[in-house]
C-alpha cells in the first residue's frame, strides 16, 4: 500500500477529479453522438490539456476514453445507430429490446457490462503494465527500432480493405515526422523555406485537421442527416442474479475485449464483434441472440470497454499506441513532456500508479453518470446535425489556436482536413498516418542510435548473440509482411 | 468514385510527393556533416521512406490500370463541400482580424442554415450563444483565443 501512497496523492487534488467528471459527462454526449466517436472526443479536448497540469489531464483523457465508448451503446440502443463503431454490435439486441419497450433495461445492461468489462481490463494493466515494463528494460535502441518495425507493420498490416493503402498512410506519418529540425544535429529537414515549419508539424493541429476536420467535411459530403426521433429512456439496472447467470460471457467477453486491445491495430469495435460472436456460439442464451437478448448487449459492451485498459499496456508500457485512439492519447502525454515507454514506470512510477486508480475511477464515474444521465442524453441526440457540426469545427479551431496562439496552426489544421478528407475520399486509412507521425521520431532516433552504437552495421540488427530479441521482432516483422502481402495478391 | 481512378489519383500525387522530397534531399544543407556523422546522413531515412512510398505508389497505379473497377466511396455533394470549405477558410482568415466572438457569430449565421437548418430564430441564439459560452469557458480556462487586432486598435 505504501507505494500507492504518493500516486493517492495526486490524485486527490480537486483539479483531477474535476477532470474525472467533467471529462466522463463530455465522453458519454460526444460517445452517444454517431459519427463523432471516442478519437474526435480526445482530440477535440487534447488542445485544452496543453495548459493543464500533468495529472489532471491525463485523468481527462482516460475519463473521455471510457466513457465514449460507453455512451456509444446509448444511441445503438435507443434509435440503432451506434454513436461509436464499438458499439455496432450492441445494435443487434440492444434495439430489439427498445422496441420490446425494454430500453430502460437495455440501457442498465450496456452500463453494467461496461463497467465490469472496464474494471477487469485496469486490474490487467495494473498486473501487466509493470511486468512489460520490466522486460522492456533490456531494450536497447536496435531492440526499439525492431519493436516500432514491427507495430507499424502489424497497424498497417490489418488496415482495411487495402494493406498497401495502409502502409502507404503510415510511411506517410513516418515522412511528416521527419520535417522541421533534426534532433542530432540541428539541421532543418524539408521546411521548402517556411519557417514556421522549422521545428516541424505540430502533433495537435496536424490530429485535430485529419481527424476532426476532415470527419466533418466528409460527413457533409455524403447526407446531412435530420434530428432522430428519440423516446426518453432513464436507465434500469438489471437484477444481480441475472448479471451472475450470465457470468461465463462476462468474463469470456471481458478477456477478449482486453487481448484485443493488447493487440496492435485492432480496437474496440473488433473486440465487441468477436466478442458477440463468440456469446452467440456459447452462451447460456444464446437461443434468444437478435431478438432482444440481455446477453448480447453485455457482451458487446464488456468486451469494448475491456479494450481500454488493455490498449494502454503497450502504449504506456512500450511507447506503441495499437488505434487512433491510443495515438491522440500518447499525443497528450507527450505534450506534457512524458514520453511513454520502457523508461516511464522507471522515472515516473507514482504518475504511472495515480494514471492505473485514475482508470479505475473513471470507469466507476461512467457507471454511476450514465445511470442517472440516460434520460438527459437521450434529449441530447434530438441535436440537428448542422448545428453539431458547427460547434465540432469551432472547437477544434479555437483549442487548435490555443495551443500555441497561433494562427499558422490552425491553417495547418485546416490544410491537413482537406487531406484527410481526400484520404477518406481513396479509402487510405487515417490511423496510421498519427501513428507514423507519433512514432516517427523514436523510430529514426533508435536506427541512427543503433548503427552508431554497432559502427553503422546494420547486420547488428538480425544478430543472434548480441541482439536476440531485435531477432526475432525482425523476423516476426517479416512474417506479417509475407503473409500480408500474400493475402493482398489473392484477394480479388 | 471508382476504386481505379482513385488509386492512380493517388498513386501520381505520392510520386509527386517522393519527387519533391528526393530533389530537397540534394540540397548543399544536408551536407553540411559538423563534428559527428551520427552513423547515417539526415536523408538516409526519409529517402528510406520515400523509396517505400515510391514502391507502393507504382503498385497502386498498376493496379489502378489493370485490376477490375468497383466503387467504393460513395457520392459526394461538392457544391456544399465546396462551400463549407470557402466558408471555413474565410473564417480562418477573419479571426486575426475580427476576432473569435465575431468571426463565429458570422461564420454560424452562414453555415449552419447551408448544411440545413433554416429555423432563423433558433440559428441567431445558437450562433450568440455557442460563441459567448466558448469564448467564457476558454477564458475561465486561460487558453488563449484570437482576438481582433482591428477592435484592439479602435479601442486601445
Amino acid at each position: 500500500m505504501e507505494y500507492l501512497s504518493p500516486a493517492i496523492l495526486l490524485l486527490w487534488d480537486p483539479y483531477v477529479l474535476l477532470a474525472l467528471l467533467v471529462g466522463t459527462v463530455f465522453g458519454i454526449v460526444v460517445g452517444a453522438l454517431p459519427g463523432l466517436g471516442s478519437v474526435l472526443a480526445i482530440t477535440i479536448a487534447l488542445p485544452f490539456t496543453y495548459s493543464m497540469e500533468t495529472m489532471p489531464s491525463i485523468a481527462l483523457i482516460l475519463a473521455i476514453y471510457c466513457a465514449s465508448i460507453y455512451g456509444g451503446s446509448i444511441s445503438a440502443i435507443l434509435i440503432n445507430t451506434p454513436g461509436t463503431p464499438a458499439s455496432a454490435a450492441t445494435v443487434l439486441d440492444g434495439f430489439p429490446m427498445t422496441q420490446q419497450g425494454k430500453a430502460d433495461l437495455a440501457l442498465g445492461w450496456a452500463t453494467i457490462g461496461s463497467l465490469l468489462g472496464g474494471l477487469f481490463s485496469a486490474v490487467v494493466l495494473m498486473i501487466m503494465a509493470p511486468q512489460l515494463a520490466d522486460f522492456a528494460l533490456r531494450f536497447g535502441a536496435v531492440e526499439t527500432f525492431s519493436l516500432i518495425a514491427l507495430a507499424l507493420t502489424c497497424i498497417a498490416g490489418v488496415s482495411r480493405d487495402s494493406m498497401i493503402k495502409g502502409l502507404l498512410a503510415g510511411c506517410f506519418g513516418l515522412l511528416l515526422a521527419t520535417v522541421g529540425a533534426d534532433t542530432m544535429s540541428g539541421t532543418v529537414r524539408y521546411n521548402f523555406g517556411v519557417f514556421q515549419l522549422s521545428s516541424g508539424f505540430a502533433l495537435i493541429p496536424v490530429v485535430v485537421g485529419i481527424f476532426a476536420f476532415s470527419e466533418v467535411i466528409s460527413r457533409i459530403g455524403e447526407k446531412i442527416g435530420a434530428s432522430v426521433s428519440v423516446d426518453y429512456a432513464g436507465s434500469r439496472l438489471p437484477k444481480l442474479k441475472e448479471v451472475l447467470q450470465r457470468w461465463k460471457t462476462l468474463l469470456r467477453s471481458s478477456i477478449i475485449g482486453t487481448a484485443i486491445g493488447i493487440l496492435p491495430g485492432t480496437g474496440a469495435a473488433t473486440a465487441s464483434f468477436i466478442a458477440y460472436s463468440d456469446a452467440k456460439r456459447f452462451g447460456r442464451y444464446k437461443e434468444n441472440f437478435g431478438k432482444g437478448e440481455p446477453e448480447g448487449v453485455l457482451a458487446s459492451e464488456s468486451a469494448n470497454n475491456a479494450v481500454t485498459g488493455g490498449a494502454l499496456i503497450p502504449t504506456l508500457a512500450l511507447g506503441i499506441p495499437g488505434d487512433p485512439v491510443t495515438a491522440v492519447m500518447m499525443s497528450a502525454l507527450i505534450i506534457h513532456g512524458i514520453t511513454p515507454g520502457v523508461r516511464l514506470f522507471a522515472d515516473q512510477a507514482d504518475l504511472m500508479n495515480a494514471s492505473f486508480i485514475a482508470l479505475f475511477i473513471a470507469n466507476i464515474l461512467f457507471f454511476i453518470i450514465g445511470i442517472l444521465s440516460a434520460k438527459w442524453v437521450a434529449k441530447i441526440l434530438r441535436m440537428p446535425e448542422p448545428i453539431l457540426l458547427t460547434i465540432v469545427m469551432i472547437l477544434s479551431i479555437v483549442g487548435t489556436y490555443g495551443v500555441s496562439g497561433n494562427i499558422f496552426d490552425v491553417y495547418i489544421s485546416f490544410i491537413f482536413g482537406i487531406v484527410g478528407y481526400a484520404f477518406r475520399l481513396t479509402a487510405v486509412p487515417l490511423a496510421p498516418i498519427v501513428i507514423g507521425l507519433v512514432l516517427g521520431p523514436p523510430f529514426e532516433e533508435s536506427l541512427r542510435q543503433g548503427l552508431l552504437i554497432n559502427d553503422g552495421s546494420f547486420l547488428a540488427f538480425f544478430s543472434l548473440v548480441e541482439h536476440p530479441i531485435s531477432l526475432v521482432l525482425i523476423l516476426i516483422t517479416l512474417v506479417i509482411i509475407a503473409v500480408s502481402t500474400f493475402k493482398e495478391l489473392t484477394k480479388k | 468514385m471508382k476504386e481505379n481512378k482513385s488509386n492512380i489519383i493517388l498513386g501520381i500525387f505520392t510520386l509527386f510527393i517522393c519527387v519533391l522530397i528526393t530533389w530537397d534531399s540534394y540540397q548543399p544543407k544536408y551536407n553540411e556533416s559538423g563534428l559527428f556523422s551520427y552513423g547515417v546522413s539526415l536523408t538516409f531515412f526519409p529517402l528510406v521512406i520515400v523509396s517505400i512510398m515510391a514502391v507502393l505508389a507504382t503498385i497502386l497505379i498498376i493496379t489502378g490500370v489493370f485490376k477490375a473497377n468497383r466503387e467504393h466511396a460513395s457520392k459526394q455533394n461538392w457544391p456544399l463541400v465546396l462551400k463549407l470549405v470557402s466558408i471555413l477558410f474565410a473564417y480562418i482568415l477573419c479571426l486575426p482580424f475580427l476576432g473569435f466572438i465575431i468571426s463565429s457569430i458570422i461564420f454560424c449565421l452562414l453555415i449552419i442554415p447551408i448544411l440545413g437548418y433554416r429555423n432563423k430564430k433558433i440559428v441567431l441564439l445558437v450562433s450568440i450563444l455557442s460563441s459567448m459560452v466558448i469564448w467564457f469557458a476558454f477564458k475561465l480556462l486561460q487558453i488563449s483565443m484570437p482576438e481582433s487586432a482591428l477592435l484592439n486598435s479602435i479601442w486601445g
